[in-house]
């Protein structure tokens, strides 16, 4: 097998956005956490981790670029190349809306929880599901699980819709929850865009697999 | 120790690099000697036989007094004849063989052939010219006779090197000449034979200047001639060739006392027109390569 | 050649437009959907042999007019010899024979009735190691129009003069016509020989790893020239180097040794950016990714 230089590299960069991927995937886990149970630490953990984050996104791009210089590559390594500089943007952002979840957490800290997080929570569950499988279907190339992926993403619109509107009646019931219920209308604003974003990871393996780009995300509503 | 630092084997290579070095030029000495010898030689006997009278008058009292103009004219008139006889005929052979023929075992064996050719002795040329131009054709005219077996030897020679001058022409500029949509024929005398014709003037002026040399020839065919020949004035320039080298060799062998000086002038002579066309054969090879690149009208 | 293009033809050429790809479908006469260009070369069936050995099978494709064609593939898969079949120099070659039909603008140029020094005439050749002929950079580009029976100082001087500005050659030499051409540097001895071809005015340009005996800056230049000529000519070049291929050309074809007998078969042939960014062909993609063995 010729060129196993450039083989491992590729696969380097690789396993940094899986790497990064799992960074991110963390902090959404602990950024809800932290608003459920009320854990400024936590919370400023989550925070503060957002900047490796963020270095790591920079770290693997400068990879894929240097690649693309020295290597010169073609066809499925080329497309492989661009597709591990697309995701790492998307899961780059996904970690700033978990932090925008975090400093949310912070700030409500203090005050008892105006409705309960079930749904909330079952949106990130979903949302972090999805993420897990997105990348599954991009490490064993698998289309079909990418596209599945993508029809999740119904799921968390809908429960997007539903915590909305219930906010809207605490809100209209009861003025004094006013503010902590824009605050978790952001919170659910920021998994929906999560949720979003893993859609675009799954356009990104169906590019690399099929050489194509195939809108996936056609919503319902 | 540095890695500068001689090694004993580094020592015995310089050793034999110098030994091998001197052995080469050693041999080149060896070589020229002999040459500067021979030429001293022959210039410092012949060089007081040569006169006005020597080179351009006849032959007085069978060439003991006078001059051996009429040889040299007849040298000079037969090695012409051989340059048009043998080299457009020989050019021309080498430009098939070289451009046109198919390759395969019949062109091997043609090859071949006039390499071998170029290597048979001169007497059995002289033998065989005799017996074709006398007895077949039927041919009194012993110089043209001469001339013409002096002309296939030289022939054999001429086709060899002008087919190594023409194969020597990079098979680039044919392919390039070819590719603008040239023909063939085009190509070959407008590209390929200007390339070769340093090569081919060479070969052709050594070819011919062998021949000034060659006496085996001259002598059968002459010995042949001779038997039918009348004795008259006009008879002797016409029927009975002679040629430098042959005379020189009758003038050696017929113990008829001529002067030593005189013997060696001719010699001289011989030697001298050789050396005109060796030289002349330096010049044109050099000035058409110097010119080959300038510009051409 | 006639300059007449249709409007789409030259914004199209204007605009540099790759034509898209049609995906799916045969290897062979791939985009055809997408390309106006009139088809200026067909290949049939062409195979080569060189005695009892073939060295090229079945070959089936067509050439664009004003549109670079690259030819790739590994060492000895027959590209150079497919493309010097394109204008019978194969016929120099002995026990070299071409069977197949090569339509050029309809006629059969492969068939013994046309001769092969028009078909050369028509479709010019430059090759990899520059081989200007031992004269003056005047008398070089001169020669081939001095032979078709061009006369005239005057005109042949203006041919001289358009040939060179044509190769991008014309400021770098027009001060020294007279000196040899063995006298300029690698690159532009090979934009004399581009001279040369451009001076008998042929459709066709075939270029034999044109680039591969000249350093990375000279390399440069004379792929822009290719990109410039080929808005007047149509271009097909053999290279080696992938890379080029996939900065020049606008359509590639792929070819490889296959079967015991080892002939060169076309695999895979489309536009250069499908070629180079998704190919059908594994083979094709091991090739172009370097993964081969």
């Amino acid at each position: 097998m010729t060129r196993t230089a450039f083989e491992r590299q590729l696969i380097g960069i690789q396993e940094d956005m899986l790497v990064l991927a799992g960074m991110v995937e963390s902090a959404i886990d602990r950024s809800i956490q932290a608003l459920k149970n009320r854990d400024v630490e936590l919370a400023r953990q989550v925070i503060a981790d957002d900047l490796k984050i963020n270095q790591k996104r920079y770290d693997t791009e400068e990879k894929c670029l240097e690649l693309m210089a020295t290597q010169q590559p073609l066809a499925s390594d080329l497309r492989t190349i661009v597709s591990v500089l697309h995701i790492t943007v998307d899961l780059e952002r996904m970690g700033d809306h978990a932090e925008g979840i975090a400093k949310i957490a912070l700030m409500l800290a203090d005050q008892p929880p105006v409705k309960s997080y079930v749904d909330i929570g079952r949106m990130a569950e979903v949302a972090a599901g999805m993420l897990m499988d997105s990348l599954e279907a991009f490490k064993r190339r698998d289309t079909a699980l990418a596209r599945a992926v993508c029809n999740r993403d119904d799921e968390v619109d809908a429960l997007y819709d539903q915590v909305y509107r219930e906010l809207l009646t605490n809100m209209i019931n009861d003025p004094r929850t006013i503010e902590q219920a824009t605050h978790l209308t952001w919170v659910t604003h920021n998994l929906e865009r999560i949720a979003d974003r893993v859609t675009n990871i799954c356009e990104r393996v169906v590019y690399l697999v099929e050489g194509r780009i195939e809108e996936l995300n056609v919503s319902k509503y | 120790m540095s890695v500068l630092a001689r090694s004993a084997r580094h020592r015995r290579l310089d050793l034999l690099q110098k030994g091998v070095f001197s052995l080469t030029l050693l041999t080149t000495i060896v070589v020229c000697v002999p040459v500067a010898i021979v030429g001293g030689y022959v210039i410092s006997h012949g060089a007081s036989a040569i006169s006005w009278e020597f080179l351009f008058s006849g032959p007085v009292r069978a060439g003991r007094e006078g001059g051996f103009f009429p040889v040299v004219v007849l040298t000079m008139y037969a090695l012409l004849l051989v340059l048009v006889f043998a080299v457009p005929i020989g050019v021309l052979c080498a430009i098939y063989l070289a451009e046109y023929a198919q390759p395969g075992r019949l062109l091997r064996l043609i090859n071949l052939t006039i390499i071998n050719l170029a290597g048979v002795p001169s007497i059995v040329y002289g033998l065989f010219g005799a017996a074709l131009f006398f007895d077949v054709i039927g041919t009194q005219k012993a110089l043209w006779v001469a001339a013409a077996t002096l002309a296939m030897q030289a022939l054999a020679i001429i086709i060899t090197s002008s087919r190594e001058s023409l194969a020597a022409v990079p098979r680039g500029i044919r392919e390039g000449s070819l590719a603008l949509g040239v023909s063939k024929l085009h190509t070959t005398f407008f590209i390929v034979l200007p390339q070769a014709f340093p090569g081919i003037i060479t070969g052709s002026l050594l070819a011919v200047s062998r021949a000034a040399g060659e006496t085996a020839p001259i002598l059968i065919v002459g010995a042949i001639a001779a038997t039918n020949v009348s004795l008259s004035p006009g008879a002797v320039i016409h029927d009975r060739p002679q040629m430098l080298a042959y005379e020189l060799y009758y003038r050696i062998t017929e113990g008829l006392g001529m002067p030593d000086d005189r013997k060696w002038g001719l010699a001289l002579v011989l030697l001298a027109i050789v050396l005109v066309f060796n030289i002349s054969a330096l010049l044109l090879r050099l000035r058409i390569q110097s010119a080959g690149g300038q510009r051409r009208n | 050649m006639d300059g007449a293009m249709t409007p789409e033809e030259t914004a199209e050429v204007e605009g540099r437009a790759r034509p898209a790809g049609v995906p799916g479908g045969s290897p062979y006469g791939a985009a055809a959907a997408a390309e106006t260009a009139p088809v200026v070369l067909r290949l049939e069936d062409v195979d080569v042999r060189y005695g009892a050995t073939r060295a090229v099978e079945g070959v089936t494709m067509d050439i664009y007019r004003n549109r670079i064609t690259a030819l790739i593939g590994p060492s000895g898969c027959g590209k150079s010899s497919l493309l010097r079949c394109l204008n019978r120099m194969n016929d120099l070659i002995p026990h070299a024979s071409v069977t197949g039909r090569i339509y050029l603008d309809g006629v059969d140029v492969n068939s013994t009735s046309i001769d092969p020094v028009q078909v050369r005439r028509n479709v010019g050749m430059v090759f990899q190691k520059p081989n200007p002929f031992p004269m003056s950079v005047r008398e070089n580009i001169a020669f081939g129009p001095k032979r078709l029976g061009i006369g005239g100082r005057g005109r042949l001087n203006e041919i001289v003069e358009q040939a060179l500005r044509s190769a991008a050659l014309w400021d770098e030499v027009k001060d020294k016509l007279d000196t040899p051409g063995t006298a300029l540097s690698g690159g532009q001895q090979q934009r004399l020989c581009i001279a040369r071809v451009l001076a008998v005015e042929p459709g066709i340009i075939l270029m034999d790893e044109p680039c591969s005996s000249l350093d990375p800056i000279a390399t440069l230049k004379i792929e822009d020239l290719m990109r410039e000529l080929v808005r007047e000519y149509t271009i097909v070049v053999v290279t080696h180097n992938m890379q080029q291929a996939a900065r020049v050309s606008d359509y590639t074809a792929f070819m490889l040794l296959t079967g015991e007998d080892g002939a060169g078969e076309l695999i895979e042939y489309g536009s250069t950016s499908e070629i180079f960014t998704n190919p059908r062909d594994k083979r094709t993609e091991d090739y172009i990714t370097g993964r081969f063995g």
